[in-house]
Parts: C-alpha cells; sequence; structure tokens
C-alpha cells in the first residue's frame, strides 16, 4: 500500500513539472503586467523598461522559469508581480481555504441528496418519479452556473431578500461571524449543488440499476431480507463505491474549477484568483494556483483509489 | 439541435419570467413608496444626463453606513506603483484620502484644490516662463490644509512627492516630474517648482486627473537630500493609512474597503454626511446589478454593458455620462498584415465608407437611449474645450468620395460589385479586436456588411486581451485595424501617441505609445508645441490645429465614447449621487455629500 | 434410487402454475400450466433445455421475480396450507429463507462482494431469529463448518472473492440451510463448477438434507446428477411438464420422445445436456405465442398430424405421467429417434 502511494507520488513529480512549464509558457504569452500600461500615455518609455527590468520580465522566458521553479521546489511559492511584492502564499492560502470550504460543503449535501434521488430513481425505474428526476438532472446540468446563479441571486436575494447576493461576509462585517458565513456560503453552494446533484444522481441511477440486477441481491431478497434492508445494505452499499470516488475527485476538480461559480458570487476563492492573477499577468500567483489544483487532482485521485480499496474489499493494491 | 434550441428557448422564457416577477416584485414596493416622480433633465455642465428622483421623498438622515459595489477591486492601494494604473485605485481610494494641488471639477476643469490659497496663473505670477529657458510655478498653500495626523500639508510634501513619484521603485507614471530640477520649500506655505522647460499640461502633476500629493512624514526614512530616500514602494499597499481628504481608510482587504470621515479636514462643505462607507467588489456586472436590487450595495459605478438602459430601473436610478473611453479604428500603417500601403486616400476612404452613426447605435444603443458620435480626434468632449466636435464630422457615408480617393490612390473596381484592387489585390484590411467582445463583435458585424458596397472587405481576426494588448499592440504585430478603447486626460497632451520618434521598435525595445498610428511630422510637432505652450489661449489654437491636421491625416476613425453609469438605489441614498458619473474622479467622487434617504 | 412417494407427506404441492414475464417483444409465458408435488425429504429434479422455464418455476414460487414484468396469472404454491401466491410482500419475508431457501447457480456472483460471508449469514439468521448478534456469528461459523470449509471461524470473515468455487457453494449452501428449512430450491448448484467438485458439493448437500430433513427441488441439465442423486425427474419442454417419473423409470424407460432424446445423450455423461439437445433439428417454439399443439411437434421425429392440432392429454401411467398422443406406442419410437439422428 505504500509502496503504491510512493509509486503513485513518484509518477505525479514529472506531471507537475511539466504542467508548470505549460502554464507558464501559456500565462507568459496570454498576458503579462506590462500590458495594462501600453496606452497610458503618461508613462514614458523608460519608467515601463524600468518595471519591466525590475520584474525580471526583460529575461529570457527559461530563466524566468527556472527561477520561479528553484524558489518552488524549496517552498517558496515567490512574490505577486502586481500586488506590489506581496507575498504569494497566503493569498493563495486564503483562497483555498474558501474554495475547499465551498467544495466540501457542496459535495456532501450533493452526495446525500444525489444518492438518494439516484437510488430512488433507479429502484422505481421509469416512474414519474424517475422521469421528473431524469428531466430534472438534465436542465439543472445543462444550465451554465452563470445562469442559474443569476436565477438564485434574483429568486433569493432579490425578490425573497433571504439572502445576500455576493461575497462572503456582509459588507462592514469584520472578523469571523459563523452565521454570516453560512449564509453567504448557501448561493454558491446551491448553484455548485445543482450541477453536482444532477450528476450524482445520474450516476447513482446508473450503478444501482447495475447493482439491481445483480445475483446477490436476489439472494438477499431470497434470505428473507426486507425490500429496504436489500436495497440499502445489499444495493446502495456496493452502489455507492464509484460514486463516492468520484465525488473524492470532484472535490480535486472542484478546488480549481469554481471559475464561473467564484465569479458570479464574488466568492474569493481559487477560481476568482486564477482570473484575477490570468489577466493581470501575475504568473507567480497564476502558477501557484495552479500547482495547487493539478496537486489536489492528483491527491484526490489518490485518495479515491484508496477509498476504493477501502469500500471495496475486492480492490487491492499490488 | 432542435431539441437543444427548444431547450433555450424554455429556459430563456424561465429566464426572462424571473426577471419581470423580480422587476413586478420591486415595482410593488416602489409605488407604496408615494409621492416619487421621475424627471429626466440633462445637467448643462459635465455632460451628464441623469434621470432621478426628486428630492422630496423625505429628509436626508445624518450619520448611517453607505455600502457601494467597486467593479475592479484594485491589486493593491499603492499611489506611485503600477497599482496606481487601474482606474479603481483611484475611484475607490486615493480620490477619497490624499489632497491634490489642482483638482478637476464637477466638468473635468482644472481649478485649484481646497489644499491651495489659489490657482497659479500667468497674471499672478504663478506661471513663469523664464528667460534661460527653465519654467517655474507657485503654488500657495492653503494655511489651514492639514493632514489627518494634525501636520500642515506645506510645500515639503510637495517637494516630497515630487522625489517619491522619480524614485519610487516601480514607480510608472514620472512623466512632467523629470522635468522638474528643484522644488523650493524654504517657505512651507509657498511651493516653487522650477522645470526644465516648458511644461504646459502642470496641472495634471501633483494633482489632476490622476495625482496627488503625498505627505513626507509617511516615510520617517526620507532625507530631502538624498532623493533615493523617497522610496514609498513598501507603504500603503494594503490601504492608505493617513488622509488629507475628506474621507480616512479604517481598513482595506482584499474583501472590502472601510472609509470613515477624516475628523480633520478642514472643509466644511465637504464633509462627509455619513459615519461609514463600505466598497466591496462586485465584478460580474450581473451580480452587481442583483446586489443593488436586493439592495446590497447602495450604489456602483459600472462601465456601460449591454442592456443596461433596461436593467437599471426603479428603484434604481442612474445618471449616464458621455465617458471618458474613447472607442475607434485604430490604424497601424506598419502591420505585418498589410498587403498594401496603407495610405492616407485610403485611411480616408474607409472613413467616407463608414456609416459612424450607426455604428454607435449598434455598440452603445442598449446602454444609452441616443448615442452620439464622437467627432474628435485625440481630445474627449468630456473634457475642457479641447475638443472640436466637428472634425470628423465631414466622414459621412460617401460613395463619390471613396471612388475618387481609390482610384488617384491607383485602386480599380472592375466588378462594380466586387472589392477594389490593385497590383492583383483585394481591398481587404485585416481587423483585430478582443475576442469574446460582444460590443465589439458586433461593431465588426456591422461595418463589414456596412462596406461591402463600397468594395472594401475585411479579415476579422480576433485575440484575447492579453494577447492583444500585451503582445501585439506594443510589437505592431495587429492590424492594419484595430478596435479599441483609449482613454484621454483632461489635459491635452498627446505627445506620447503622436511622437513620430516614440514608434516602437526592435531598437527602443518597442517602447513608445506612437504604435503605428502617425508618421506625419507636422503632427509629431504640433504634439510637442502644445506641450510647450503655457498659456491657454495661443494652447487652444495649437490643439486645434492638431486637431484639423489629424482629421486629414486619418490616424485613426473616432466612433464613440464608453458611456460611464452611477447606479444608485433612489429609496435608500439621497443627495447629489449621479453628479458626477462623468467625472475622471469616479461616481463616488463627492460622496461626502452622500446621505441616507430619511 | 427410486423411492415410494406415495406414503410420504406432500410438503409443497404447485398446481397449474402459470407465470408470465413481459418483454420488449411481448409476453412470454415462461411457465405455462406447471404442477407437481414436492414429498417429504425427496429430491426432485427438473430437468430441461435452456428457456423452457426451470428457474421462473422456481422464482415463482418464492416470488422472486421482478414485479415489473412478471405476474403469476394463475395457478397455485400450496406450501402445508398456505397458498404462496396468495400471500402478502410482507409474508413472503417470513417464508423465505425460513421455509423455503434457495441456492444458485454461481456463488460468486450470487454472494455479496462487499460483505463478510459469514456476516451474511449471520444477517439471515438475525432477521429470522430471536438472537444476539454474537449468537449469529457464531452460529454461521457452525454452519459453515458444516458444510466442510476449513477452518470456518477464520474464513467467516473473508470476503466471497477469496473462496474457491467450491467453498463458495458450499457457502451458499450453508446460508440456505441456516435456517432449517422444509424446502431448499437448488437451481444448477454446480455448473459453475469443476467436474471434479461437483461431486463434493452434491455430497454436502445430500448430507445437508438428511440432517434437516428437507426436501431438495434440484434443477440440472445434467443427468447423470439425476441418476446419481433425484428420487424422482420432472422434464420439462417450453413451459410445460411433459413427463414425470420416478428417476430409475426415466433412465430406463423413457416415454416422451423428447426423454429419449435425453437418454441418448446419458452414455456421455460428462458431456452437459442442452448441447445434445441442441443437435435435434429445430429450436422450442416460441413462449410468446406457443403452437396450440404439442410443443415439441416440430422437432419431433414421430409426429403426425395430429400433434400439430392438439395437445396431448396428459397421460397417468402408473406414478408417472406423459404428455404425447403416442404414450402408448414404446419402443419403436426410440429405434425411430436413433435412425434420425444418427444418418
Ligand atoms: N427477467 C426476465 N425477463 C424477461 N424474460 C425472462 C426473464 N426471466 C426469464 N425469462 C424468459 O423466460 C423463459 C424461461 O426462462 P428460465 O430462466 O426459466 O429458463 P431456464 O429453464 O432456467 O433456462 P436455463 O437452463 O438457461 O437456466 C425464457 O424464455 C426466458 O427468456
Ligand atoms: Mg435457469
Amino acid at each position: 500500500m505504500l509502496r503504491y502511494i510512493l509509486r503513485r507520488i513518484a509518477v505525479t513529480i514529472p506531471i507537475l513539472l511539466g504542467i508548470s512549464l505549460l502554464i507558464f509558457v501559456s500565462a507568459r504569452q496570454i498576458s503579462s503586467p506590462e500590458g495594462q500600461l501600453t496606452l497610458n500615455p503618461r508613462i514614458p518609455p523608460e519608467a515601463k523598461a524600468a518595471y519591466i527590468e525590475a520584474l525580471g520580465l526583460d529575461r529570457p522566458w527559461y530563466e524566468q522559469y527556472l527561477t520561479w521553479l528553484g524558489n518552488f521546489v524549496t517552498g517558496d511559492f515567490g512574490v505577486s508581480l502586481v500586488k506590489n511584492g506581496q507575498e504569494v502564499w497566503p493569498i493563495v492560502q486564503s483562497a483555498l481555504a474558501n474554495t475547499l470550504l465551498l467544495a466540501v460543503v457542496s459535495i456532501a449535501i450533493s452526495l446525500l441528496l444525489g444518492v438518494i434521488l439516484g437510488t430512488v430513481a433507479a429502484v422505481r425505474r421509469n416512474s414519474i418519479f424517475d422521469i421528473v428526476a431524469t428531466f430534472g438532472a438534465f436542465v439543472a446540468f445543462s444550465v451554465p452556473v452563470f445562469l442559474s446563479g443569476l436565477l438564485l441571486q434574483l429568486i433569493f436575494s432579490v425578490q425573497l431578500g433571504w439572502l445576500p447576493t455576493a461575497g462572503i461576509y456582509s459588507p462592514g462585517q469584520q472578523g469571523f461571524d459563523l452565521v454570516d458565513r453560512v449564509e453567504h456560503l448557501v448561493l454558491p453552494g446551491t448553484a455548485l449543488a445543482l450541477q453536482l446533484i444532477a450528476v450524482y444522481s445520474r450516476f447513482m441511477r446508473a450503478s444501482m440499476l447495475e447493482v439491481l440486477e445483480a445475483d446477490y441481491i436476489r439472494t438477499a431478497r431470497s434470505k428473507g431480507l426486507s425490500e429496504l434492508r436489500v436495497i440499502s445494505q445489499h444495493g446502495v452499499r456496493t452502489a455507492l463505491i464509484p460514486v463516492v470516488t468520484r465525488a473524492a475527485i470532484d472535490i480535486g476538480l472542484i478546488v480549481g474549477g469554481l471559475i464561473v461559480t467564484e465569479r458570479v458570487f464574488q466568492y474569493p476563492g481559487m477560481g476568482l484568483l486564477f482570473l484575477d492573477s490570468l489577466f493581470a499577468g501575475d504568473y507567480p500567483i497564476l502558477l501557484a494556483v495552479t500547482m495547487i489544483v493539478v496537486l489536489s487532482v492528483f491527491i484526490m485521485n489518490l485518495v479515491a483509489d484508496l477509498l476504493y480499496a477501502v469500500l471495496d474489499p475486492r480492490i487491492r493494491f499490488a | 439541435m432542435i431539441r437543444e434550441s427548444k431547450l433555450i428557448r424554455l429556459l430563456s422564457l424561465v429566464f426572462a419570467f424571473a426577471l419581470v416577477a423580480a422587476a413586478c416584485g420591486s415595482d410593488g414596493e416602489e409605488s407604496s413608496d408615494a409621492g416619487t416622480t421621475e424627471t429626466t433633465a440633462a445637467s448643462d455642465d459635465g455632460g451628464t444626463e441623469t434621470t432621478a428622483a426628486s428630492d422630496d421623498g423625505g429628509e436626508p438622515m445624518a450619520g448611517g453606513e453607505i455600502v457601494l459595489g467597486v467593479e475592479q477591486w484594485p491589486e493593491c492601494t499603492n499611489p506611485v506603483t503600477s497599482c496606481a494604473n487601474a482606474s479603481w485605485t483611484q475611484w475607490s481610494s486615493t480620490t477619497h484620502v490624499l489632497p491634490r494641488l489642482m483638482e478637476l471639477d464637477v466638468a473635468n476643469t482644472h481649478v485649484a484644490s481646497p489644499a491651495l490659497a489659489d490657482a497659479p496663473t500667468v497674471d499672478n505670477g504663478g506661471i513663469a516662463a523664464n528667460d534661460d529657458g527653465t519654467f517655474t510655478l507657485t503654488f500657495n498653500m492653503n494655511p489651514d490644509a492639514v493632514w489627518s495626523d494634525g501636520n500642515p500639508i506645506t510645500s515639503t510634501d510637495v517637494k516630497f512627492t515630487w522625489q517619491a513619484k522619480v524614485n519610487t521603485t516601480g514607480t510608472l507614471q514620472t512623466a512632467g516630474y523629470e522635468k522638474i530640477v528643484d522644488v523650493d520649500d524654504s517657505d512651507p506655505l509657498v511651493a516653487v517648482i522650477t522645470f526644465s522647460e516648458n511644461y504646459a499640461p502642470w496641472p495634471d502633476l501633483f494633482g489632476g486627473t490622476t495625482d496627488f500629493l503625498y505627505p513626507a512624514a509617511s516615510l520617517p526614512t526620507w532625507d530631502p537630500a538624498d532623493p533615493s530616500t523617497a522610496d514609498m514602494a513598501d507603504i500603503w499597499n494594503e490601504g492608505i493609512t493617513i488622509s488629507g481628504g475628506p474621507w480616512i481608510t479604517e481598513s482595506w482587504t482584499t474583501e472590502q474597503h472601510i472609509l470613515v470621515p477624516n475628523a480633520s479636514y478642514w472643509v466644511e462643505d465637504r464633509m462627509p454626511l455619513v459615519d461609514r462607507v463600505v466598497m466591496v467588489p462586485r465584478e460580474d456586472s450581473d451580480t452587481e446589478v442583483a446586489s443593488l436590487q436586493s439592495g446590497e450595495i447602495f450604489a456602483a459605478f459600472p462601465q456601460g454593458f449591454p442592456g443596461a438602459k433596461d436593467r437599471l430601473v426603479s428603484p434604481i436610478e442612474t445618471s449616464v455620462g458621455l465617458g471618458t473611453f474613447m472607442e475607434g479604428l485604430w490604424v497601424n500603417q506598419l502591420a505585418p498584415g498589410r498587403n498594401f500601403e496603407i495610405t492616407q486616400n485610403l485611411r480616408q476612404a474607409v472613413a467616407y465608407s463608414l456609416d459612424r452613426q450607426a455604428i454607435a447605435d449598434a455598440a452603445i444603443g442598449t446602454i444609452v437611449d441616443s448615442p452620439t458620435v464622437l467627432n474628435c480626434t485625440g481630445w474627449n468632449p468630456s473634457f475642457g474645450d479641447w475638443c472640436d466636435d466637428t472634425d470628423y464630422a465631414k466622414y459621412v457615408q460617401d460613395q463619390a468620395k471613396v471612388d475618387e480617393l481609390l482610384t488617384a490612390d491607383g485602386w480599380t473596381r472592375p466588378d462594380a460589385n466586387g472589392l477594389w484592387q490593385k497590383d492583383g489585390q483585394d481591398l481587404v484590411l485585416q481587423w483585430n479586436t478582443v475576442a469574446g467582445n460582444l460590443r465589439r463583435e458586433n461593431v465588426q458585424a456591422v461595418v463589414v456588411e456596412m462596406t461591402r458596397p463600397f468594395g472594401i472587405g475585411w479579415e476579422i481576426i480576433n485575440y484575447d486581451a492579453g494577447e492583444l494588448f500585451s503582445n501585439r499592440l506594443p510589437t505592431l504585430d495587429y492590424g492594419p485595424v484595430a478596435l479599441f478603447a483609449n482613454s484621454t486626460s483632461p489635459d491635452p497632451s498627446v505627445v506620447a501617441l503622436y511622437d513620430i520618434d516614440g514608434v516602437p521598435s526592435e531598437e527602443n525595445g518597442f517602447s513608445g505609445q506612437n504604435n503605428g498610428w502617425n508618421f506625419d511630422q507636422n503632427i509629431s510637432d504640433l504634439a510637442f508645441a502644445i506641450d510647450l505652450e503655457v498659456d491657454p489661449v495661443a494652447r487652444l489654437e495649437l490643439v486645434r490645429e492638431a486637431g484639423d491636421a489629424l482629421s486629414e491625416y486619418v490616424p485613426w476613425i473616432p466612433l464613440y465614447l464608453l458611456p460611464n453609469i452611477t447606479a444608485w438605489r433612489g429609496d435608500i441614498l439621497a443627495g447629489p449621487v449621479g453628479d458626477y458619473a462623468n467625472s475622471a474622479n469616479g461616481g463616488f467622487a463627492n460622496m461626502y455629500d452622500w446621505s441616507l434617504a430619511g | 434410487m427410486s423411492l415410494d412417494t406415495a406414503n410420504r407427506k406432500v410438503v409443497l404441492s404447485v398446481k397449474d402454475l402459470h407465470t408470465d414475464i413481459k418483454t420488449e417483444n411481448g409476453v412470454v409465458h415462461a411457465v405455462d400450466g406447471v404442477s407437481f408435488d414436492l414429498h417429504n425429504n425427496e429430491v426432485l429434479a427438473i430437468v430441461g433445455e435452456s428457456g423452457c422455464g426451470k428457474s421462473v418455476t422456481a422464482l415463482s414460487m418464492l416470488k422472486l421475480l421482478p414485479k415489473r414484468v412478471s405476474k403469476i396469472t394463475q395457478g397455485s404454491v400450496m406450501l402445508g396450507d398456505l397458498d404462496l401466491t396468495k400471500v402478502s410482500d410482507r409474508g413472503m419475508r417470513k417464508i423465505r429463507g425460513k421455509r423455503i431457501a434457495m441456492i444458485f447457480q454461481d456463488a460468486l456472483t450470487g454472494l455479496n462482494p462487499v460483505h463478510r460471508v459469514g456476516d451474511q449469514i449471520a444477517e439471515m439468521i438475525l432477521i429470522h431469529e430471536d438472537v444476539t448478534k454474537r449468537q449469529a456469528h457464531q452460529q454461521a461459523i457452525r454452519l459453515l463448518d458444516q458444510v466442510g470449509i476449513p477452518n470456518a471461524s477464520e474464513r467467516a470473515d473473508r470476503y466471497v472473492h477469496e473462496f474457491s468455487g467450491g467453498m463458495r457453494q458450499r457457502a451458499m449452501i450453508a446460508l440456505a440451510m441456516a435456517l432449517e428449512p422444509e424446502v431448499l430450491i437448488a437451481d444448477e448448484p454446480t455448473t459453475a463448477l469443476d467436474v471434479t467438485v461437483q461431486a463434493q458439493v452434491l455430497e454436502v448437500l445430500l448430507e445437508v438434507k438428511e440432517r434437516i430433513g428437507s426436501s431438495i427441488i434440484l434443477i440440472t441439465h445434467d443427468l447423470g446428477v439425476v441418476a446419481g442423486m433425484a428420487d424422482r425427474v420432472l422434464v420439462m419442454y417450453a413451459g410445460r411438464i411433459i413427463e414425470e417419473q420416478s428417476a430409475n423409470g426415466l433412465y430406463h424407460n423413457p416415454m416422451h420422445p423428447y426423454a429419449w432424446g435425453l437418454l441418448n445423450a446419458m452414455p456421455r455423461v460428462d458431456e452437459v445436456l442442452s448441447d445434445h439437445l441442441a443437435s435435434i433439428p429445430g429450436a422450442p417454439p416460441s413462449l410468446i405465442e406457443p403452437p396450440k399443439g404439442c410443443r415439441f411437434a416440430s422437432r419431433c421425429p414421430m409426429a403426425e398430424p395430429v400433434c400439430e392440432e392438439v395437445y396431448p392429454e396428459v397421460i397417468r401411467v402408473a406414478r408417472s405421467s406423459v404428455a404425447c398422443h403416442f404414450a402408448d406406442r414404446p419402443d419403436w419410437g426410440r429405434a425411430l429417434w436413433n435412425a434420425e439422428v444418427m444418418s
């Protein structure tokens, strides 16, 4: 098991390096801090040149990359190019914490609801419930977050006035306040959960349908178990395995994949940070964000594999 | 396909329903608030057009808290370094807390700020072109002016600001300051600034559109004898801690900016009415509108977005300013993608093939009610009188002119419905803009149809913003035609844009801002002359002369201004909220006069 | 191994059972009027070609067919005084495992892969009996031990994929015998096993039967198995029973032409019946719209026009029965069969 984990990590490192190079090259290609200065007539060429030199943007790209890499492997994320020398790590850390909170809460809720919906839909295949759930999932999945987010805002913030539209705290709030924090989590969490529930319920339904066909379900029934017990103990328990591992992988992906949700809800997480630093050409932040996202994807994939092994006794690592 | 489009229609229906429902609900609340009448009034100065409820809705309350939405949250708040290059750094922070020498009034005209006793003029000896070729400005400081720490605002602060502007690591906006040879601060109430030569755009130094005064006391290690000690790079990056303006920053984070009244402020009629202002980021315009509708933010200063006209409705009130960003077709005469020379005849012919009113309608018709065409080159009608808004008025669609200009240039049009041709090349111009920008892509679509009958074709290649502005524009690797917006300042200094020696090239490391659009020596000379002419009347004449020359030369084709909007909750805020919609200092500039509606 | 069944008590009596299954192509009359009695301590074999309705018959008795697509349309299944076709779901739960248990073909898929084997046995005991978890677990170990699983206390905590084929089926038998049911239904219990292991597993099954005194319905393709352990045999064809005999009787004196075919295959014990029958020209009729006459007619070497027209009456001869128009004509038919197949 340990050897398996070590082997996975060993495989990860070159991939990580490759991705960092790719991100670096494309980030430098797409945008750069000096781009913002192009049209400002009050910036003399010399000042611009000095600025570019101070940021090291005039050096060959591989030198810039190697410098960054050297710092990165020693655990130094460097300083932001556009935030006037602020350390990258604290910035990324707070964004990561925000996104993780959002991801874990919505995934947990989505998993619970998705599993219940998927199970019921599978058990009552082709019933009205199943048809409605299938349609609902299709709609929820195909409505993009910028639209569902806006609808949620219009309904729950503008119309009903129950929940705030954006941010993580009410304006003026200073310091931690649980209720306020949770209130600001509801809408982005729901926007995200709508899609996740759609995915998980479909996934659970398919998995459950397969399991319900299995001989051991018939065996369980032949033992005189109640239908509820057959489905929960023998059906869900087994059907859950691929869904749970999928959710673990999702946590890894979502750490970097919430760009739209975070923008719509002005939620200061990794997606927003990624977007802002991409526009600003702030490659130290961009790279740090990307590396963490890639790492989290790898870690959560590994966790998913381990989880698989824990949940399914048939899987063992060689 | 059919199923999909049905679904989209269904969703749009649901969406529209939600919008209507939202609007109705708000109306319901509004109608109970009887007595509000809507008036549409164009204010005579400042060019703002206000749709506002009259003020008889109730007595304003003193005190309370105002929440404002900020569309682009500054990366940092340092007023000297690159952080200061973003408009919103100024609009959300510096304008409210730092003093200036000259300032812009509501009509974007330079006037003396409260930190000055009076404005320097030639007559009062404040502006002097000396015989040795140097140039001297004398500012009389207002003896009442103080920083929030109690220290007076003096000529020493002016000296410090000059040194900080030039010596701060990462400083960018040094234009003008490098021409200063000395600031005499022997009298704390008189700042005597000596320049190496005439410098006409001086009102934009230490104040004006983007600059401010910094307190010498903010850097205890500053030694006036050693200018290199005036390095402000490491301070004020997360909030400016001192104030010489109506407000003082209580806290600044990446999530909110809290401002409270500066108790030491000496200007009676600019003392804030409310106890606190909280600014929060709202980077997505849909979210910004929703937050306004829900009442979480009371006002915002959004860039004109498509549909603004229809979505910013009661109880949201709006004030629309002409705008400070000019959008047009910039012509790169050195474009690598050109198949023929981009001659003056050709540039004029393109201008004669465009119906610019139709373009303005397509671009900003959903933002404002009656879009106006921009007719001056280089100068913005929102600022001062520099702009003669008739320079380009002659360019209306004219087939005969197009024929004449192109024929004279050696073009032929064998097929009367086809494209012009020369040396086997079709008259097709590559045209770049920002990919995914709906407004600009709309303009492209309209223009392609529009110029077809005139035999002018387009090859449209769009890039994302970073690629276009960071990589292609500075290296002249674009065009011949590009569509984007450019800002101007209230001062007509345009040397950087039209300096014939300022064309970026391999040799000068691609610095300079004349990105391929001016190769006319006369215009370049005029630009320099404008910067050196300190007599306002003579200067205006030069500007007008340059305007005429530019409209013949056609370095670019102005189309329209991007409107600014101040949007606020009329039922929550009271006071002259929309007055500064067209201000270079942003729509929140006068928030000291705002209060909560009773 | 013929037993005198006349004097034995009837444990389970199936009368005129009809089970329909809805499919995309139409309603399959999978069981179309099956009747038989199961006597105390008897081994009753059901043989027949693949798809003839053996499993559906068994599952109908326990009402384990998916409700959405299947329905018992007629007939009764009497367990003592109880008509199982009329028992509620809740009532059936008390029957299943407790009074009628079932053993399925493949224990690898028949036992839940994510639960420990011992737990799966204990689970059933806990449901039906008033015992503690611990007691149920002990009981499960004892049962595993009884079916010959070495080191049962340790094996009980393993998962089914860690068991060999023979052990899996032994565990399945342990599960089925746990509550000492009156009836054990074994649906092809050895098909998935190695030939060498098959005999051992059947041995265990018989042992268990003797110990708990239950009756067995043994569904199989293997006539060797029938000869070895069954008391009586039902021959099914296309949803109906076409011949019922003592095992001995079937072996020595098959009455239905189809049964001759089966016997024809007998010398080669190691081969599976269906392989031989596959070589009979033609295929069994569709069960969606079965022919009105004898269902074997289209493949029968001695068929005459009447066979196509009229379904033969069931003729009872001594304790056997057969449904053939020519049941009274002895051995010549068998000869004909051989000639036909040989040529
Ligand atoms: N769940 C089901 N859905 C649809 N049809 C079914 C189902 N179960 C059985 N059938 C049909 O019922 C008929 C009888 O099937 P059954 O499984 O009883 O055959 P069998 O005699 O057990 O065959 P085998 O020897 O292959 O196990 C077949 O035609 C089969 O296709
Ligand atoms: Mg079967």
